[in-house]
């Protein structure tokens, strides 16, 4: 047998006897996959309690009230009698947003006056907030022109007339490549691909680590072969661990939490790939710099959330300062998210990703350069024995 | 006391022999702030290209082309032929909003028939898209009213009468906590990340404080003290002394740089600090003493705090989770801590606003308490004479 196929057999073998490492790199997958999933289920942040200050008590503030309460995205908290009600509920998480609909509304609005209604929001939570604007703005847009286009009626123009001329400007928004503009859409493939990054890392860094023991490096001298040979080897092993393991974890979101998926499996299946092997051996290199698997974990963990936060998965590269724009498009994992993203959701091919296929493949070289100082440093193997 | 005392000064000594876990978990959280600082610092999405189409070239449309450019999210990406090359250009990443003008846009407003204006948005990104929705419905809205007040004009109505015919219904909408609201990311998120490294480094920590005992040290400490209330304090404390301050200064990294906020009291945002790391101490101590093994506790603190902020409801609202999974985030040790954080910083909240999240850190403290204890009764029993190791 050779010596490749030696290490190879020897590598799988630890891999697959070591608990903790199996944990973390077979079930570590599929354990975020069906976190995640589940947490962005739903795709859509509905039924958000607001608070009614009806101050009218008309016939038109009871059809606001109720056109408001009609919006599949807002429910009821509770009829309040002032604001104040609103500043106590909304600390407690118990409302969002406040509508105001002042004495008078229904007088002023018959009369030709401007009826106000006035819209408290609870900023805190953009996401929350982001939902709420729309769906309140949209509520009194349409009261705004059901009221004027009956006054125009009334004057003897068409009712089409008079809805075009109610709101002359139409802006018909089209949301392409995420129609529904579900969360889970948007976010769950990247979460996966970070998480995925995170265990292969962390997997292959405590593998390296140890094989810094004494009595592995005395195996690993007996067994002989130049340190080129064992890194080849035990990528190889973690990696025919790793992959399948990978694939079924990045497909879940699609086939089990009904993502959809417009471009190429070959495509995405090829990249994940080439990332996985350059995460393997960052894991090394990592290894190589900490020396400990204690301290290789640590590193990973603290910095896995700026790393997820630099890829501009969610915060837009193209939106940080230029340092910061520049390292984000260095590091593999920005590149990785936003081709999946783009395959998944836009069905983009590979002739609109040679940006990123060419940073990832640029990724290789570097990062067996890392590796194997990181194995060369962990198991003190300088030349063929 | 002096007990106590002794095992303080013996845990620091441990610790100053474990420099490169010590130095990482003193400086990282702080390099953690400082990144997460940097990505939000322009607090704004600016820059979103913009593809135009206008397939009407009249003035009414330049018009409104320039308004919408003037717009601060928007820059001029690409004039089009058709909607079709939006496509293109956001697969790509060259685009991200497309508005398109279709022919008689001018004529049709005009003619009192209306006008429609296409707005394709690449939803990819939702962050990005809602920003892009949000501008452009605000401007094509102000354009709107301003064409039915010049349209009344017309018709002989005065200008005031005009102008209340043509906006019937006035929304004032009043953001409150976040008053820059959609515009302003930091913050809304970089309070909570930088909580997430508190968690992280205060789990991390003290992860060998109970498994580096074994083999030895646990009849040493015995020696110093058998009372498992003292061991677990004085550890927990020798821990909290370092890292609350390190967690205190991190807090506040994004307050000092980006200036973000922090409208109620400084005094119960350190002493909730305290509270959060002391009971992050105490369970990382048990973890550490009842696995016997630091890296094995290192990886159960990963499980507990990789998905912590993303179930958390940080970001995504516990109401929007399903049934289970919402009970199991208000029960993470993290959910009571950022949403206190959150309350007291943008909120204002005081001592009586955050009663649920104070009930939770009470719960957290009494299980980490007690697990702590549990930790410290293993440790005594391995330094029993019989089990000793040295």
């Amino acid at each position: 047998m050779s010596i490749w196929k030696r290490l190879f057999r020897r590598e799988l073998k630890r891999l697959l006897t070591d608990r903790r490492i199996v944990v973390i790199m077979l079930a570590g997958p599929f354990f975020y996959a069906f976190l995640f999933g589940g947490v962005y289920w739903q795709g859509r942040v509905r039924e958000i309690p607001i608070v009614i200050v009806d101050q009218d008590h008309s016939e038109m503030s009871r059809d606001l009230s109720r056109a408001l309460l009609a919006s599949e995205n807002l429910s009821l908290a509770f009829f309040g009698t002032s604001t104040a009600d609103f500043f106590e509920a909304t600390k407690r998480g118990r409302a969002y947003a406040c509508v105001v609909i002042p004495k008078d509304f229904q007088r002023d609005i018959l009369r030709g006056r401007q009826g106000r209604v006035a819209v408290l929001l609870d900023g805190s939570n953009i996401l929350i907030g982001n939902v709420l604007t729309r769906s309140i703005s949209a509520v009194i847009a349409a009261y705004r022109t059901e009221a004027r286009a009956p006054r125009l009626m009334a004057g003897g123009v068409s009712r089409a007339r008079a809805a075009a001329s109610a709101a002359p400007i139409q802006a018909v928004v089209r949301p392409l490549f995420n129609p529904a503009s579900h969360y889970g859409y948007f976010i769950l493939a990247g979460l996966i691909i970070v998480a995925l990054q995170q265990v292969v890392r962390i997997g292959a860094a405590i593998s390296l680590s140890l094989d810094a023991g004494s009595a592995a490096r005395a195996e690993l001298a007996r067994i002989g072969g130049h340190p080129m040979t064992l890194l080849t080897a035990k990528v190889a092993a973690a990696a025919a661990l790793m992959l399948p393991a990978a694939f079924v974890a990045i497909r879940l979101p699609f086939d089990l939490f009904g993502s959809p998926f417009r471009g190429n499996w070959l495509l995405a299946f090829a990249i994940l790939t080439v990332f996985v092997i350059v995460q393997i051996l960052v894991g090394y290199g990592v290894s190589g710099i900490c020396r400990s698997a204690l301290l290789s974990l640590h590193a990973l963990l603290l910095f896995s959330v700026p790393a997820f936060i630099l890829s501009g998965f969610t915060w837009p590269s193209y939106a940080m300062p230029g340092w910061l724009k520049t390292l984000s498009w260095l590091i593999p994992l920005t590149h990785v998210t936003d081709a999946f993203r783009k395959i998944a959701l836009m069905g983009a091919g590979a002739q609109s990703l040679w940006p990123q296929l060419a940073v990832l493949i640029a990724w290789l070289p570097l990062s067996v350069f890392w590796g194997y100082w990181g194995l060369k440093r962990q198991t003190a193997l300088h030349h063929a024995s | 006391m002096k007990a106590f005392r002794q095992i303080v000064l013996r845990e620091w000594r441990s610790l100053s022999k474990e420099a490169g876990v010590a130095m990482l978990l003193l400086a990282g959280p702080l390099v953690f702030a400082l990144v997460v600082g940097a990505v939000y610092s322009p607090k704004r999405v600016t820059g979103l290209p913009v593809t135009i189409v206008d397939q009407d070239s009249s003035a009414l449309s330049r018009d409104l082309i320039r308004s919408l450019l003037a717009t601060e999210p928007f820059v001029l990406g690409y004039y089009a032929e058709s909607p079709e090359q939006f496509r293109y250009l956001s697969a790509e990443g060259r685009s991200h909003i497309c508005f398109v003008f279709p022919r008689h846009f001018e004529r049709d407003i005009k003619a009192g028939r209306g006008a429609k204006v296409a707005v394709l948005v690449d939803a990819s990104n939702l962050l990005a898209a809602n920003i892009a929705v949000t501008a452009a419905g605000t401007v094509l809205a102000s354009y709107s009213i301003g064409a039915q007040i010049q349209s009344l004009e017309r018709r002989g109505m005065a200008p005031s009468i005009a102008g209340r015919a043509a906006v019937p219904v006035i929304q004032e909408t009043r953001t409150l906590f976040n008053p820059a609201f959609n515009s302003n990311y930091a913050n809304f998120m970089v309070l909570g990340l930088v909580a997430v490294s508190v968690q992280l480094v205060s789990l991390l920590g003290p992860i060998q404080a109970g498994a580096r005992e074994f083999g030895g040290g646990s009849a040493e400490l015995q020696g110093l003290s058998r009372n498992l209330f003292v061991i677990a304090a004085a550890k927990s404390a020798a821990y909290v002394a370092i890292l609350w301050p390190v967690c205190w200064l991190t807090m506040h990294v994004p307050q000092w740089w980006l200036g973000l906020p922090v409208k109620g009291s400084e005094w119960l945002l350190a002493a909730l600090t305290l509270w959060f790391v002391t009971n992050m101490v105490m369970l990382s101590i048990a973890i550490s003493a009842l696995s016997k093994d630091a890296l094995l506790a290192s990886e159960v603190c990963a499980v507990i705090t990789m998905p912590n902020f993303l179930i958390s409801g940080f970001t995504w609202p516990v109401f929007a989770m399903p049934g289970r999974l919402a009970a199991a985030a208000y029960l993470l040790p993290m959910n009571p801590f950022v949403f206190a954080v959150r309350k007291i910083a943008q909120m204002g909240a005081g001592v009586g606003d955050l009663t649920p999240e104070l009930l939770l850190l009470v719960g957290w403290s009494a299980l980490a308490g007690t697990l702590a204890l549990a930790g410290a009764y293993v440790l005594r029993r391995d330094g029993e004479p019989g089990k000793a190791h040295a």
